[in-house]
C-alpha cells in the first residue's frame, strides 16, 4: 500500500466486483487520506467508472471491504453512503435538466439548514464565477463546461468528505478543463479529500497527489503523481 | 354559465384523480390501475368516519388516510418487489391491474355489494344565487376545494425539498440517489399524495351521489387515464386542465347531443387533440422525455 | 417511441376495463340497479327469438295422462342461486308459493285435490333452465309450470313448456311480450310501460301542469321503452314537451341534464330510470334548486333510496305496480301473513310468488281437473281475482289488468297518492 497521508478517510481492501461471470474489478486496494487528491487512471473499460460506482454503492461487490471514516459502507443504500460523505459526480454531468441551476445545487445541499443552503449556493458562484448568470436558467438548456461546473458544485453542496469525478474532462473545450482544474485544486485546499476517474492521464496528474492505474479491472501501477513519467503514461493510457 | 360551473365541478374531480395518476407515472413511470379503487377505499374511509359522527373535515381527513395508506402499502409491497427485479412496465401494469381487481372484491365482500347512503348532513347544500344563476353550494365548494388542493400541490411540487427531491427522481432516480434522496422514500410520497387526491375526489362522487359502493370507482379510471393523455402524461398543470376540460366538454355533450354521447365526444376531442400534438396539451416533447 | 408504448399501454387497458365493465353488469345489476320500476330484472332479452315463437299448443293432449289424478304436479323453475341479488328474490318468490299453497289447502278450495310443488333451480342461467324445465317436463311429468325469475331464463326455458302443453304462468318475468310465447302462457307481473302511461296522464291534469321535462336511463330497453310510453301518453293528453334529456347507467353527475330541465321551465318533471340513481338525481336536482313536481319511477320509495335522498324527494309521485300500502283485493292480509309466517317484509317478489300460486290454484279449482286445456281455459275466463297486486283479470293476451297503485313520498314516508292528497315542500 503506498503511503496515504495522515488517517484514511476512504479505504478500499480487495474489491471484486463481477458482472455475471465477468469479473469486472479484481482485488483492488485503494485509500484516500485527509485533504488528499486520488486519481484513478487507465483506458475505456478498465473498470474506473465501476470502481467509483460501487464505492457509491450503486453496484454491490462480490467481495471486500469498503470503509468511509472507519464505517463499512458494503451493503449500504447509494443515498446513505451519499449522506454519509461520500459524493459521487457521474460521468456525463446527470443534471435534472427541468430544474434550474439553483435548484440543482439546492437538490444536492440535503439536508442543511435553509440559511445554510445559500450560503453554500454563494461559495459555489465563488467557485465557479461564470454560473453567476446562469443560476435561474434550467440545467438542461447550460453548455457542457456548465454543466460540469453544476455537478461538481451540486456535489459539494452536500459538504462531502470525499468528492468522486467521473471523467471531468469528457468533451470539454481545453479553457473550460483549466476552469475545472483551477476550482479543483481550491476544493482540495479547503479540506475535501478528492477521487478522480480519469481517462486523460496527464489532465489527471495535474491535479492529483496520488495515482493508481487500472487496467482490465486490476491495478497495475499505484504511487505519488511525481512517479509518472511520460513513458510510464504512454505505455498504460495510450 | 350554469353549466360551465356544472362541467368545472365534475372537471376538479377528473383534475384531482388526473393528478394522481400523473404524479405516479411522473415518478414511477408506472401507469396505476389501483387508482379507482384507492378513491373507492378511501370514500368507504370517510363514511365510516361520517357515521362514526365525526365533523366532516375530519372524515375527509380519515378517508384522505386510509387511500394514502392503501397506496403506500401497494408501493412499498408488491410494487416494490417487482422493482427489485427490475421489472417491466408491463409488469407493474398487470399487478395493478391484479391489484385492483381483488381491492374491489374485498371491498364487495365486506360491503354484500351493497350500495351504502353516503349521508350529506355537513356538506353544503342548496342553490346560492351568484351572477343571477343558481349555482350548487356544493359544486362550488367541490371547485373551491379541488383548486385548493392543486395551487397546494403545484407550490408543493415547485418550493419545497420534497417538491424538488420528487422532481429529480422522476427525472433520474440514480443521480437523486447520489445526491442522498432515498427513491422509496420519494414512491412513498408520491404514492401518498396520490392518494389523498384520489380520497377527497371519492368523497366529492360519494357525496353527489349520497351513496358509495364497491364499485364507486370503476368509470372513473378510464376517466383518469384520458384526463392524463389530454393534458400530457406525467404533466401537473396539464392533469388539472385536461380534467377542467374534460369535465365541462362532457357537460356541453350531454346537453347538446346526448348523455349516451357525452364520453364519445369528450374522447373525439381527446383523439384530435393527440393527432395535433401526439404528446397532449402539456407533455413535453418526446426527445426530452425519453 | 415512448408515445408508442403509452398508446399500446392504453389500448391494453382499455380492453381490459371494458372487459370488467361488461362483467360486472350482466352479475351484479341485473337484479338490483337494472330494476326500474321494481319490476325484476329484465336484461337482453332479444336472444331467445328463434325459440320464442313457435307455440302450436293445441294439440298436445292426445298423450296427457288422466286427469283424474288427485295429486297435481306444478313444476317451479325458479332462479334460486346465482349472483346474490337474484337468488334472493327466486327465494323469496318460491316461499311466497309454498305460503299461497299453505293457504290453499287449508282453505279446503281445491276438495281432494293437492298440489304438490316441485321447485327447480335454473341458476340464472340459460341452458339450466332449458334442462330444468325439460326435466319437470319428462322425468317429473308435471301438470303445469308457475316460475320464472328472470327474463331471459324464461325465453329460453319458456318454450319447451309451451310446446308440451303444459299451461304456464310466469312469475317473476316482467318484460313486454312474454305472453305471445304461447297461448297457454300467462303472467303475473304487469308490464310496467303501460301502467305509467295509464296513470300519468291524470297524475299531471291533476298537479295543474301543460308541459313537462323528460330524464330517461337511455341505455336499457326496459328505461326506454317506459319513457316512451310515458312521452306519448303525455302528449295525447296535451301536455308539451318541453325538454327530453337522458343518462347512462353509469352516470351519477346528472347536473347538466337537470340543469336544462330546469332551464326548460317545464311543470313537472318525469323520470324513468333505476333505483340506484334517484338518490344522486333528486339530491342533485335540490342541489340546483330545481323543485317542479316530478313523477318518477317505482323502485323510488326503497329504503336505501329513502335513506340517501328522502327529504329531496319530498312530493315526488310515482306508480307502482305493487305496493305494500295498496289496500284492495287480497294484498293487506298478504302483507300481514309475510310478515307473521315469513317473518320479513313483503315486496314485490313475494307478492309475484303469492299471487302466482293463487291464480293457479283458483283456476285448478275452476277447471275441477288438471288437464291443461281446462286450466288454461279457466285462468282465461277468471274475474275479478283477488290478490296481492289488487283485483284483476286476464286480457285477451293472457296480460293482467292490474291498474297500479300511486304513491307519494311525504316526510321520508311512502303513501298512496290520490288527486286529494296534499303534500308540503
Amino acid at each position: 500500500m503506498t503511503g496515504s497521508q495522515g488517517n484514511a478517510v476512504l479505504e478500499v481492501s480487495d474489491l471484486t466486483v463481477r458482472y455475471g461471470a465477468a469479473v469486472a474489478l479484481r482485488g483492488i486496494d485503494l485509500v484516500i487520506g485527509e485533504q488528499e487528491a486520488v486519481a484513478v487512471l487507465g483506458p475505456n473499460g478498465a473498470g474506473k467508472t465501476t470502481l467509483l460506482r460501487t464505492i457509491s454503492g450503486l453496484l454491490k461487490p462480490a467481495a471486500g471491504q469498503i470503509e468511509l471514516d472507519s464505517h463499512s459502507m458494503v451493503g449500504r443504500p447509494a443515498y446513505r453512503i451519499a449522506r454519509a460523505g461520500f459524493v459521487h459526480a457521474p460521468e456525463g454531468r446527470s443534471m435534472i435538466a427541468p430544474l434550474t441551476v439553483t435548484e440543482n445545487l439546492q437538490l444536492g445541499a440535503g439536508r442543511r439548514a435553509r440559511s445554510d443552503v445559500a450560503a453554500g449556493i454563494d461559495e459555489m458562484i465563488e467557485l465557479f464565477p461564470s454560473l453567476r448568470a446562469r443560476m435561474g436558467t434550467k440545467a438542461g438548456l447550460l453548455s457542457g463546461g456548465e454543466q460540469q461546473m453544476v455537478a461538481i458544485a451540486r456535489a459539494l453542496m452536500a459538504q462531502p468528505k470525499v468528492l468522486a469525478i467521473d471523467e471531468p474532462s469528457m468533451g470539454l473545450a481545453p479553457v473550460v478543463v483549466d476552469a475545472v482544474l483551477e476550482a479543483l485544486r481550491k476544493v482540495i485546499d479547503s479540506g475535501t479529500s478528492l477521487l478522480l476517474a480519469e481517462q486523460n492521464a496527464r489532465l489527471a496528474l495535474a491535479v492529483a497527489d496520488r495515482a493508481y492505474v487500472l487496467v482490465h479491472g486490476e491495478v497495475v501501477k499505484s504511487g505519488n503523481s511525481d512517479e509518472f513519467g511520460d513513458e510510464l503514461i504512454e505505455s498504460y493510457l495510450t | 354559465m350554469q353549466q360551465t360551473i356544472n362541467g368545472l365541478a365534475s372537471g376538479s374531480i377528473y383534475a384531482l384523480l388526473g393528478l394522481g395518476v400523473t404524479l405516479i407515472w411522473g415518478v414511477l413511470h408506472v401507469l396505476t390501475f389501483t387508482h379507482a379503487q384507492v378513491l373507492t377505499w378511501g370514500a368507504f374511509g370517510s363514511l365510516i368516519a361520517i357515521n362514526r359522527g365525526y365533523p366532516v373535515p375530519v372524515a375527509i381527513l380519515v378517508g384522505m388516510a386510509v387511500a394514502a395508506g392503501l397506496s403506500v402499502l401497494i408501493d412499498s409491497t408488491v410494487l416494490e418487489m417487482l422493482r427489485r427485479r427490475g421489472a417491466s412496465e408491463y409488469a407493474f401494469v398487470v399487478a395493478t391491474i391484479g391489484l385492483a381487481f381483488m381491492l374491489e372484491s374485498i371491498l364487495r365482500n365486506r360491503t354484500r355489494a351493497r350500495v351504502e347512503p353516503y349521508s350529506r348532513d355537513g356538506f353544503p347544500r342548496g342553490p346560492i344565487e351568484l351572477l343571477g344563476q343558481n349555482v350548487p353550494k356544493l359544486q362550488l365548494a367541490v371547485l373551491a376545494t379541488s383548486l385548493i388542493a392543486m395551487a397546494g400541490l403545484a407550490i408543493w411540487l415547485n418550493h419545497t425539498r420534497a417538491g424538488r427531491g420528487m422532481k429529480a427522481v422522476a427525472y433520474s432516480p440514480e443521480t437523486a440517489t447520489l445526491l442522498g434522496i432515498n427513491p422509496r422514500f420519494i414512491y412513498a410520497v408520491a404514492y401518498t399524495v396520490s392518494g389523498m387526491l384520489a380520497a377527497l375526489a371519492g368523497v366529492f362522487v360519494a357525496v353527489s351521489t349520497a351513496s358509495v359502493s364497491y364499485s364507486s370507482g370503476d368509470r372513473l379510471l378510464l376517466t383518469a387515464f384520458a384526463v392524463i393523455i389530454l393534458g400530457g402524461m406525467g404533466s401537473v398543470p396539464g392533469a388539472v386542465v385536461g380534467g377542467l376540460i374534460l369535465g365541462v366538454i362532457e357537460v356541453y355533450a350531454t346537453v347538446h347531443v346526448s348523455s349516451k354521447f357525452s364520453e364519445v365526444v369528450a374522447y373525439l376531442v381527446i383523439l384530435v387533440v393527440l393527432l395535433v400534438r401526439p404528446s397532449g396539451l402539456f407533455g413535453a416533447k418526446e426527445a426530452t422525455r425519453v | 417511441m415512448i408515445a408508442r408504448r403509452v398508446v399500446g399501454a392504453l389500448a391494453a387497458l382499455m380492453l381490459v376495463t371494458t372487459a370488467c365493465g361488461s362483467d360486472d353488469d350482466s352479475s351484479s345489476s341485473s337484479a338490483d340497479d337494472e330494476n326500474p320500476a321494481a319490476s325484476e330484472p329484465v336484461e337482453e332479452s332479444a336472444e331467445a327469438d328463434d325459440t320464442a315463437s313457435t307455440a302450436d299448443g293445441a294439440s298436445a293432449d292426445s298423450d296427457a295422462e288422466p286427469s283424474e289424478a288427485t295429486v297435481v304436479r306444478v313444476g317451479v323453475p325458479l332462479d334460486l342461486s346465482g349472483p346474490a341479488a337474484i337468488s334472493n328474490i327466486g327465494l323469496s318468490e318460491l316461499s311466497a308459493m309454498e305460503l299461497a299453497l299453505e293457504e290453499v289447502t287449508a282453505s279446503g278450495m281445491l276438495g281432494e285435490t293437492t298440489i304438490e310443488m316441485i321447485p327447480i333451480d335454473t341458476k340464472g342461467d340459460k341452458q339450466e333452465a332449458v334442462a330444468g324445465v325439460l326435466k319437470l317436463i319428462e322425468q317429473d311429468d308435471v301438470d303445469a309450470i308457475v316460475g320464472f325469475t328472470l327474463t331471459p331464463s324464461f325465453l329460453a326455458a319458456g318454450p319447451q313448456a309451451v310446446e308440451a302443453g303444459l299451461p304456464v304462468i310466469a312469475v317473476g318475468v316482467a318484460a313486454p311480450g312474454i305472453t305471445e310465447v304461447g297461448d297457454n302462457v300467462f303472467r303475473i307481473i304487469p308490464q310496467v310501460s303501460s301502467l305509467y302511461a295509464a296513470n300519468d296522464a291524470m297524475i299531471a291534469e291533476t298537479l295543474g301542469a301543460t308541459s313537462a321535462a323528460y330524464l330517461y336511463t337511455s341505455d336499457s330497453e326496459t328505461t326506454v321503452g317506459i319513457h316512451e310510453a310515458r312521452l306519448a301518453a303525455l302528449e295525447d293528453a296535451g301536455i308539451e314537451t318541453k325538454s327530453v334529456q337522458s343518462n347512462t347507467t353509469a352516470d351519477t353527475d346528472f347536473r347538466a341534464q337537470l340543469t336544462e330541465i330546469q332551464n326548460s321551465g317545464a311543470d313537472i318533471m318525469v323520470i324513468s330510470g333505476f333505483p340506484g340513481q334517484f338518490a344522486g338525481q333528486f339530491l342533485q336536482a335540490e342541489e340546483i334548486g330545481l323543485d317542479i313536481p316530478v313523477l318518477s319511477t317505482d323502485g323510488s320509495g326503497r329504503n336505501e333510496v329513502l335513506d340517501q335522498a328522502g327529504s329531496a324527494m319530498q312530493c315526488v309521485i310515482y306508480t307502482a305496480s305493487w305496493a305494500a300500502q295498496n289496500e284492495t283485493g287480497r294484498n293487506p292480509h298478504f302483507v300481514e301473513a309475510v310478515q307473521t309466517e315469513l317473518d320479513d317484509e313483503a315486496d314485490l317478489y313475494y307478492a309475484a310468488g303469492y299471487d302466482g300460486m293463487w291464480m293457479f290454484s283458483t283456476a285448478l279449482a275452476d277447471a275441477g281437473s288438471a288437464d291443461p286445456d281446462a286450466i288454461v281455459e279457466a285462468l282465461n275466463n277468471i274475474t275479478d281475482f283477488e290478490g296481492a297486486f289488487g283485483v284483476y283479470e286476464y286480457d285477451d293476451n293472457r296480460e293482467p289488468d292490474i291498474s297500479g297503485i300511486n304513491l307519494q313520498i311525504q316526510d321520508n314516508e311512502v303513501i298512496p297518492w290520490t288527486p286529494d292528497t296534499q303534500c308540503e315542500r
